[in-house]
């Protein structure tokens, strides 16, 4: 099917508002947004949403268009809100929905990310008009399926991914329609906590529905409406003011992910990015065919994974809505990894391919301004689910590692920090260690993770943990064959790395799509993500950059010694560490000691 | 009794000599000693002193003193280089936090975010483990301890933060910790998880413990000099620092949890507001106040003081409890511009005071909020700033000019739209604390303050529909007004898991009684014998985890928990829009706050026997539309008297600060000497 934007209606085309009132509204919509997010994350029930953080709220019109946005929103759940919602509305047609409706969906061919992210949507009206909509998606930590958390990487289809809600009313005009809540609580483990969620779901679509509603009777709905529409235009015009700044040109980047759970071989992404004058087009002609297993970015996540690397070079700081988007074309072949046919399975390509086009975004526009890019960051969400075996409605734990940010012109990564698309944060160790099997022996940030450079990439994290209890493991990762690029001469970053020790002392190393998998109590398991690429060449980094590096433990001698060509020596007694850097040619007490 | 209250701020130090029986004695300001702040406290409470009439001068007992030392140390960070210990394998976790990058840098793929506050080699861990129920499962390591006393050593660390997992279940490694650390270093200050906060989340406890490392070296020996400085001045006296709770503590608790000292100094303006609450019969108030570079707002419901645990420095959670304050940076000196796609915004950039304002002569050229106020005619031409600004309007209607061209507008068309912008803008931050939070700001009153609080109050409380707004007397010394009518508090709290519900009163009544023995302990340590506990819980739905912080009032009699029940879902439904009655509860938290009172605040008001009409001294000429100006009747501040009544548009001046008060307005001066507006008429 197609999702194709409604035509413009009259009312964008009535006298523009005076700049101040529009400045006024624009602040106010924002604010709207902001306190929907806080309501939802105030009362969300499971450890993803609330202390995580796993959620996006929107402030669509009645286009579909996205006006405005959460703060500190997950950017891979945005861009698509307008295909989700157009994907209700090619079902549900806007003419027969009332007030009072709410509704929800996950279906990935109907405009959704994958499945586990619900996307709801409540219509506001004023004065009798549908002139919006308030929207949350959130991942619901379990939707059904034949794995614990839902990620059954063994699916060679959609319908193995858990349950496939298309675009239904949740909510007829103020009442819940119980048969549907129903097949949902019916088709997922702990509905308890789903409910808990979806409630939080529903509170922050009143909260922004209150808001608007308020804003419609200080202002009058027509001033409301001609806000929402011109709040885009602004935001296009900031847009096309940033593209003009990039030389025009064709830039071609590729990368790979690590094959699915079936087959090993590269998944390529290939872009190609044309850049003309404040237009940008962008081409995945050249892709891999869409893959068995789950790890296809259907067009949604592909839309939002593209828009996102646009807007973090162009204009990273300005508000983030559809209007942004307008001067760009994305070109998705279908039936590649970028933009598949159903019913094949997403599951992966939400948080895994969706890094990697990013990845290929930035690589592309690299060349055209190498000073405004960092190199690749960790490129992968590393989600690791853990679930008890065989108990009925057990809280199911997921934890995302993936951290680690590249480095650039000016500074070195920082270590463990969140880049790309994704933003979900994680759950304290007291906490899990409370809820789920599992015993944490150690949480820190990986040695010798971040590629070299004049700048270093980031390093990411590495927790080592046991299983308590026999348990279900399932590894959605990446970059555990391939490496996050460096740039202009700066090293790639380490690779990801998974090690299970069983209970008899066996040693396994697990691929970084390891399906659901059951291990005894007993067994450990070590879990690295992948650290980020240095930029510049390694021979230029500072001696007391590298020496700064070595009295912190992020890098060893032996790595310091071959990505850097310093010679590290011991001198016993040096109050910040016995290892000190030398250089041909470079005095070493103008660094020894020297906390950077 | 008098006590003498001094708020040191950046630029000055403001301070009162307070009589707890007929108020205000007399205030002073003296500028700020950025190398000698316990000399510029010392200096202002000299001079209020001798500003007092003779026969005043006797039977002085206290100074408060609200500081701002920890927020310069947090802002600038400048502080020591300190370490941290941790369990074994959870170095980083101080590091990696909550792993996400903040909403100001999503999009942002060079922002590194800040370094952490202890460097990594400076984080060292030990073994030594408890289980989640604080039973030991691994006996700490002793002798690694002890090395990391040697290392401390070496490098000349003289502050240390403790933290190890569960730390808040069982206390003891981290007690044995620093008796091994004292035993080698006798100096080192040593702040230990367990008893800075003692909650579970390892990275929430972990910083806000790193904090007190941070600021403990800076805070424990300024307040040891202002204490002898203050004794020296006069040794009567006994000195009192206010915290970040709206409290204040002795100074030698003080020195010990620096952490609490963040929110010093904007604490004292939320006391005074709930004053002037207390004073105007007003029970529910809004404070707001805008100085320069921001706009903080405060709702004081009920007149209690609102405290957060979720509160940030240097960015980091800070998790005791702090005044809850919203600030946005909307202030006199933001910038009006227009942005690459052509949208007019007020701020975030900031004059500052250099170059400042236009209309400040300083180099200034772009148009900010006092700029347009100055067009407006709110601030008169040529008025005097302090000792060496001297308003020009024509600079600032040059700024406005420059960019209405950007816009299509004129100077004055511009200067109405700034003003326009950043009243919405501060209504949003007043609306985010009221209406966002279940309060309709159509019960509260607008308490205005601060230099450019009262310019701007009456046209957002019109935004809100705020019917009231109250501009204080001594608007610039009001938070040194708070700091004398403050009490001594002191939270205590501890982890409490268990289901809300009839059958663990016992074990909860004893949580309640260890935490208030604490907070006893330390009022009766500080002489304070006037002692009352407020008992709390934090609650959530099973299953929740933002918890809403519940009173629960005296004795835990038969009843009670559906009691606290009922108050629980009827918070959430006021704050989040939704109950569940089915739903089990969970306790999270007890809290226990042990409150001193340290003087009366029932200061009688001057009796009002009838409506007076005070007189103009001129009229100011303000422009009220792109077309329209009005001659408005200007009133000097100082010449008004209790039971004066304004009817109708006016401005009013003082020396800091300057009232506007918008046509159908009913202005009243109270016996404390506060204006009450009444706007559109509203009684």
């Amino acid at each position: 099917m197609t999702i194709t934007a409604p035509a413009p209606t009259d009312e964008q085309h009535r006298a523009p508002l005076d700049p101040i009132t529009l400045s006024v509204l624009d602040a106010g919509l924002r604010t709207a947004v902001a306190e929907m997010k806080a309501v939802v994350l105030r009362t969300a029930y499971s450890n993803l949403w609330r202390e995580a953080g796993d959620l996006s709220c929107g402030l669509l019109d009645a286009n579909g268009d996205i006006v405005a946005q959460g703060v500190g929103d997950i950017p891979i759940h945005l861009a698509s809100m307008p295909m989700s919602l157009r994907g209700m509305l090619a079902r549900i047609p806007a003419e027969t929905i009332r007030p009072g409706d709410v509704l929800l969906q996950n279906d990935p061919y109907q405009g959704n990310n994958h499945m586990p992210d619900f996307f709801m949507a409540k219509p506001i009206f004023a004065d009798e008009k549908l002139i919006a909509f308030a929207a949350v998606r959130g991942h619901y930590v379990d939707i059904g399926g034949p794995a614990p958390g839902s990620y059954y990487t063994l699916a060679k289809d959609i319908f193995g991914e858990g349950i496939r809600i298309p675009p239904v009313r949740l909510y007829r005009e103020g009442q819940v329609v119980t048969e549907v809540l129903d097949i949902l609580t019916h088709n997922v483990r702990n509905p308890q906590e789903r409910l808990g969620d979806m409630r939080s779901q529903y509170a922050g679509c009143l909260a922004a529905e209150r808001r608007l509603v308020d804003y419609c009777e200080r202002y009058g709905t027509d001033v409301v409406v001609q806000a929402m529409a011109q709040v885009l235009d602004v935001s296009e015009q900031r847009a096309r003011a940033a593209f003009r700044e990039i030389p025009d040109g064709v830039y071609v980047f590729e990368d790979t992910c690590d094959g699915d759970s079936f087959d090993p071989a590269p998944i390529t992404i290939r872009g190609t990015v044309t850049v003309a004058d404040d237009e940008v087009t962008i081409d995945y002609g050249g892709s891999s065919k869409q893959s068995i297993g789950g790890m296809n970015s259907p067009l949604g996540v592909t839309h939002s994974a593209t828009f996102f690397a646009l807007k973090a070079l162009a204009e990273p700081h300005s508000a983030s809505n559809s209007g942004s988007y307008r001067p760009v074309t994305i070109i998705a072949p279908e039936g590649t990894i970028v933009n598949p046919h159903a019913p094949a399975p997403v599951v992966s390509g939400n948080h895994e391919t969706s890094a990697r086009i990013a990845d290929v975004v930035l690589g592309c526009l690299a060349q055209a301004v190498p000073d405004r890019v960092p190199a690749a960051g960790t490129g992968s969400a590393t989600v690791l689910l853990v679930a008890r075996e065989n108990v009925a409605d057990d809280a199911i734990m997921y934890e995302v590692h993936g951290a680690g940010q590249g480095a650039s012109l000016g500074v070195d990564g920082a270590h463990a920090r969140r880049t790309s698309i994704g933003n979900t944060g994680n759950t304290p160790n007291e906490l899990l260690e409370a809820t789920h099997p599992v015993r944490i022996l150690g949480y820190g940030i990986t040695t010798d993770g971040g590629g070299a450079g004049r700048t270093r990439g980031g390093s990411g994290i590495t927790r080592r943990l046991e299983f308590t209890e026999d348990v279900t493991v399932t590894i959605v990762s990446d970059r555990d064959v391939s490496r996050p690029y460096g740039l202009l001469g700066g090293g790639a970053g380490g690779n990801a790395h998974f090690e299970l020790t069983h209970p008899d002392g066996r040693v396994e190393v697990l691929s970084s799509k390891t399906p659901p998998t059951s291990f005894r109590a007993g067994s450990r398991l070590t879990l690295s993500c992948a650290g980020a690429g240095g930029y510049g060449d390694p021979a230029q980094r500072s001696l007391a950059s590298i020496q700064a590096d070595l009295d912190d433990g992020y890098i060893t001698a032996a790595a310091a010694e071959r990505d850097y060509g310093v010679s590290v020596v011991a001198e016993p007694g040096r109050p910040d560490g016995e290892l000190v850097a030398t250089r041909a040619g470079e005095p070493v007490d103008a660094v020894a000691g020297a906390i950077a | 009794m008098k006590r003498i209250g001094i708020d040191a701020g950046g630029t000055f130090t403001d301070a009162v000599l307070w009589d707890e029986e007929t108020g205000l004695v007399s205030s002073a300001k003296v500028s700020s000693r950025a190398h000698d702040p316990a000399g510029a406290v010392v200096a202002a409470a000299r001079r209020v002193v001798e500003l007092a009439a003779a026969e005043q001068r006797v039977g002085i007992r206290d100074l408060v003193h609200g500081t701002t030392i920890g927020t310069n140390l947090s802002l600038e960070r400048n502080g020591p280089r300190i370490a941290l210990i941790t369990t074994e394998g959870f170095r980083d976790v101080l590091e990696i936090g909550r792993l996400t990058r903040p909403a100001h840098a999503l999009y942002d793929l060079l922002d590194p975010g800040s370094a952490p506050l202890v460097a990594r080699r400076d984080r060292f861990e030990v073994g030594g483990r408890l289980d989640g129920d604080g039973v030991e499962v691994e006996p700490l390591d002793e002798a690694a301890v002890a090395e990391i006393a040697e290392v401390l050593r070496r490098r000349g660390i003289t502050s240390v933060a403790v933290s190890y997992l569960y730390s808040y279940r069982d206390a003891r490694h981290e007690q044995r910790t620093a008796e091994i650390l004292s035993a080698v270093l006798p100096e080192l200050q040593i702040s230990l998880s367990s008893e800075v906060l003692p909650q579970v989340r390892e990275f929430e406890r972990t910083s806000t413990t790193v904090l007190n490392a941070y600021l403990k070296p800076v805070c424990a020996p300024y307040l040891d000099e202002l204490e002898a400085r203050v004794e020296e001045f006069d040794s009567e006296l006994r000195t009192w620092i206010m915290q970040s709770n709206g409290g204040v503590t002795s100074t030698r608790l003080a020195a010990e949890t620096p952490v609490n000292l963040l929110l010093s100094g904007p604490s004292g303006g939320v006391v005074a507001g709930r004053l002037i609450s207390q004073q105007t019969g007003i029970p529910n108030t809004i404070t707001v106040d805008m100085g320069g570079t921001s706009f903080d707002v405060c709702l004081v419901a009920e007149q209690q003081i609102p405290l957060t645990t979720t509160s940030m420095s240097m960015d980091l959670p800070v998790q005791v409890p702090t005044v809850d304050i919203e600030t946005i940076g909307t202030g006199g000196g933001s910038i009006a511009h227009v942005d690459s796609g052509g949208q007019f915004l007020v701020g975030p950039a900031s004059a500052g005071a250099r170059p400042g304002p236009a209309a400040y002569g300083r180099g200034g050229t772009q148009p900010t909020v006092t700029d347009a106020n100055v067009v407006l005619g709110i601030l008169a031409d040529g008025t005097l700033l302090g000792d060496d600004v001297r308003i020009d309007r024509a600079a600032a209607l040059a700024a406005c000019e420059t960019l209405g061209r950007e816009l299509g507008l004129s100077a004055v068309e511009t200067a109405l739209g700034i003003r326009r912008i950043s009243n919405a803008a501060m209504a949003g931050a007043v609306r985010a604390v009221s209406v966002g939070r279940g309060h309709d700001p159509r019960r509260f009153a607008l308490s205005a303050f601060g230099g450019a609080g009262p310019m701007h109050a009456a046209d957002i409380a019109l935004e809100l529909a705020i019917p009231t707004v109250i501009v204080p007397p001594v608007a610039g010394v009001l938070s040194a007004v708070g700091l004398v009518v403050s009490d001594v508090v002191h939270n205590h709290a501890a982890s409490f898991m268990a289901p809300l519900g009839d059958g663990i009163e016992s074990a909860l009544a004893q949580t309640f009684a260890e935490l208030a023995g604490k907070a006893a302990e330390e009022l009766t340590a500080e002489g304070v014998s006037a002692q009352s506990f407020v008992q709390a819980l934090d609650l959530h739905y099973s299953g929740q985890n933002s918890a809403i912080t519940v009173p629960v009032s005296g004795a835990l009699t038969p009843g009670w928990s559906a009691e606290v029940a009922e108050r629980f879902h009827r918070m959430h439904e006021q704050v989040n829009g939704f109950r569940v009655d089915d739903e089990q509860i969970d306790v999270v938290v007890a809290r226990v706050s042990g409150v001193g009172t340290l003087t009366r605040t029932d200061v009688p008001p001057v009796e009002i026997t009838g409506e007076t009409t005070p007189v103009a001294d001129g009229t100011r000429d303000l422009v009220v539309s792109a077309t329209e100006t009005a001659a408005v009747p200007r009133y000097q501040r100082a010449d008004l008297r209790p039971g004066d009544v304004i009817r109708g548009a006016a401005i009013v001046d003082s020396d800091n600060t300057t009232v506007v008060v918008p046509p159908r307005t009913v202005t009243r001066v109270d016996g404390f000497g506060n204006l009450l507006m009444q706007l559109e008429g509203r009684a």
